[in-house]
């Protein structure tokens, strides 16, 4: 991926309207963001929406970006935003904000979770991925994938801050639930 | 702080979530506690777990459990959507331009074909000729089975995958490289603009990507960097387009100034080329004027087409229409079957012309040979300039009786019709009663099927150039061309049917089909008579279907 230094004439040029500065924008970003929003959307036909709305949505954002701070992250938080609003629009959010406290929170086995590392693949995790509430497979993307801060993650999803972490350990928690045969994973917490 | 870490403490701290004293001290602890250390490394594991299968690339939902049939369907409708095609559709056409005296390595194939559709299309005739009858056979061979109803459905299925090969074939065949799309996202305008209202492009705008228009009428003075495709009543270009232009229209004007520097598909009325175009210009229209420079190579289907004086076409022209009117400069060759050709400017190639008459004026210049089949002996002025003196025969019409070549074509065509009537026998058989029982009103069926068969093409023709038509005119003009075929079948069910002996199960059925077909193979070839008598069968098999579909639709619901 190109360097924030190499990036920045680029990011110029298409503040500038420069038609050939998006191109070269949508050439090294619309994979990730692709994969990104089919990671979050769960469909690929979703997904290619959604990155092509994203990219329109940059062109009108872009100059509310710092160039002082990395850009990634920045296009990740607009992506996020937009397919957060997105799964709010589809009507099925996780469970709402006060319930992440209530909610018990059970001790894994450390054995049991090495062996489902060991014992499912990445293909497994993302089928796994699918059967989560959207809210938990928001963050575990926004987090994992995308690599946002708590701070972000709670602005992408507007959250307090101090839920991130909950939000987060239930989310793999699910993930692992629905990793387990005979269990029906995140369903179960909507 | 507790004694061992749970595992929301453990993931905060392996996320650097907690103050750096906190931190420190679990740090410590998970150094000298084994249990603890055992679940901050299952988590930290997890961590890097997660991180590399999401950022791994996800493979398409149940794409392996389908990938086996979607490769078998794939395989078994392309080969039979493309034979299909070759033989419904290019077949006869290319039949229709051998009897014009040009064979495999003509300049249509070469260039039309090849250009049009695909380059390596000539060479893939040869083989369709193998591929064709095994792909036949294999389906008869499932068809053919009817008390073991699973294989009919097979070969139903795959039949009728072929024909959505068949109509999804031409685009296919003709689509754009996809490493053109990235840049489609990204736009000034909507990549798609949809407007009630007249659409201008002013001067000195610039659109940097692709461009669909859908508008009651288009003005482009500006730039557009992509391709531009265009449905409206009236398209005018005084701007520059960088890509292709495709336009479905009315009128086209690409004025003097304008210019398209790749290529231009016109399907309109009138055409008026007076603009710059780079690449080649395609065009389906009534009436064609080009009065200035088309670089490529130029493809009619006109009523009729002119080439002003000052205009030149820098590659060949080929086309197909009523009157052609050469009087510009034409740097390579000409091969053009209109029923009346008049040449009087220059043709750098050779010239192969067909129809009825030939006029070639005094300011014509051709450099090399020039070739004219038709009915009447050209018309040549001492004072044009040729190389070589017009090399003439006259039409005449011959019996394809006597060629081998013959009798395999129309075993061709007979399985084909005989397998789709099968097909359609097998799940539709209903609608062929109701057809067969339609054969006692002839004189009903006979102007219904006249009205259908002149009506429809005038339908789609005027719904195709409106905007909001045009979706109805592709419909209608799909139903129109089934309906056509369909009605050699129906014809050949009923002349079956009318055989003496029984036709009470499948089977019977079926012989009596394949001998309708038969006859009506042998009776569409009489000479001098086959042509009246193919008229006869598309009118009435095109009656007897638009009412037993007319019925069909006014049948009443049946309700719950």
């Amino acid at each position: 991926m190109i360097s924030d230094v190499e990036l920045q004439p680029i990011l110029n040029r298409a503040r500038q309207g420069n038609g050939e500065a998006w191109g070269e924008l949508y050439q090294l970003y619309s994979p990730a963001i692709q994969r990104f929003c089919r990671h979050t959307l769960g469909n690929p036909e979703d997904a290619e929406d959604a990155t092509a709305d994203i990219f329109i949505k940059l062109r009108q954002k872009l100059d509310q970006y710092d160039p002082a701070r990395p850009f990634s992250p920045w296009l990740y938080k607009v992506a996020g935003n937009h397919c957060w609003d997105l799964l709010r629009q589809r009507g099925r959010r996780g469970f709402e904000t006060g319930e992440v406290e209530e909610m018990p929170i059970p001790s894994q086995d450390p054995s049991q979770l090495e062996q489902l590392i060991t014992t499912q693949t990445s293909e497994q995790m993302r089928a796994a991925l699918n059967k989560i509430s959207e809210r938990a497979r928001m963050v575990l993307v926004l987090r994992y994938y995308s690599d946002l801060s708590y701070d972000e993650i709670a602005q992408t999803l507007e959250l307090p801050r101090s839920y991130i972490g909950v939000v987060l350990l239930r989310a793999r928690q699910q993930l692992r639930a629905a990793l387990r045969p005979g269990e029906s994973g995140g369903e179960a917490y909507e | 702080m507790p004694e061992h870490m749970d595992e929301a403490m453990a993931l905060l701290w392996l996320e650097g979530e907690l103050d750096p004293r906190t931190s420190a001290r679990w740090r410590q602890h998970a150094g000298a506690c084994p249990r603890c250390h055992r679940l901050s490394q299952a988590l930290r594991n997890e961590t890097l777990w997660l991180r590399e299968s999401l950022g791994a690339v996800p493979a398409p939902a149940h794409a392996r459990h389908w990938a086996l049939w979607a490769a078998l369907a794939g395989i078994a409708s392309a080969v039979l959507g493309v034979f299909a095609f070759w033989l419904l559709l290019l077949r006869p056409w290319m039949q229709g331009l051998d009897q014009m005296g040009m064979n495999g390595q003509n300049l249509m194939n070469t260039v039309m074909f090849s250009a049009m559709f695909w380059r390596g299309w000539a060479s893939l005739n040869h083989l369709l000729e193998i591929l064709g009858p095994v792909a036949f056979f294999a389906s008869a061979w499932l068809l053919l089975r009817p008390q073991r109803a699973q294989r009919r459905r097979l070969a139903a299925l795959i039949l009728l995958l072929g024909l959505g090969a068949v109509i999804h074939a031409p685009r296919l065949l003709a689509a754009p490289a996809p490493a053109a799309l990235p840049a489609l996202k990204i736009i000034h305008l909507p990549l798609y603009v949809h407007s009630k209202t007249p659409f201008i492009l002013p001067a000195g705008e610039t659109v940097a990507h692709d461009l669909i228009i859908w508008a009651p009428q288009v003005r482009i003075d500006g730039q557009v960097q992509g391709n531009l495709i265009v449905w409206t009543q009236s398209l005018t270009v005084d701007g520059q387009i960088q890509g292709d232009l495709a336009v479905w229209a009315q009128n086209l004007h690409l004025n003097p100034g304008a210019r398209v520097s790749r290529d231009v598909f016109s399907f309109l009325q009138n055409v008026n080329i007076a603009g710059l175009v780079r690449g080649s210009f395609y065009d389906w229209s009534q009436h064609n004027t080009i009065t200035s420079q088309v670089n490529g190579s130029a493809f009619f289907w006109s009523q009729d087409m002119n080439l002003e004086p000052q205009a030149q076409v820098g590659g060949d022209v080929v086309g197909i229409g009523q009157l052609i009117n050469l009087q510009g400069l034409i740097g390579h060759n000409v091969l053009a079957k209109f029923q009346n050709s008049d040449i009087s400017g220059q043709i750098h190639g050779s010239a192969r012309l067909f129809g009825n008459t030939l006029d070639i004026g005094p300011t014509a210049r051709l450099a090399q040979s020039i070739y004219f089949k038709g009915k009447q002996p050209p018309h040549v002025s001492r004072q044009a300039q040729l190389s070589h003196p017009v090399s003439f025969v006259r039409l005449t019409r011959k019996s394809p009786w006597g060629k081998a070549k013959f009798y395999w074509h129309q075993a061709l065509w007979w399985a084909a019709e005989l397998l789709f009537g099968l097909v359609f026998l097998a799940l539709f058989p209903n609608y062929f009663s109701a057809v067969e029982r339609l054969t006692a009103r002839v004189g009903l069926s006979l102007g219904i099927g006249i009205i259908a068969l002149v009506a429809t093409p005038i339908i789609v023709v005027l719904a195709g150039i409106t905007i909001i038509g045009l979706p109805l005119s592709l419909v209608l003009l799909f139903l129109y061309l089934i309906g056509l075929f369909f009605a050699e079948i129906m014809i050949g069910n009923w002349l079956g049917l009318s055989l003496p002996g029984s036709a009470g199960t499948y089977w019977h059925q079926a012989l009596r089909l394949a001998l309708g077909l038969l006859i009506v193979r042998v009776a569409v070839n009489i000479p001098w008579a086959g042509g009246w008598v193919l008229f006869a069968i598309l009118i009435w098999g095109l009656g007897l279907q638009a009412i037993a579909l007319y019925q069909f639709l006014r049948r009443p619901a049946l309700t719950a």
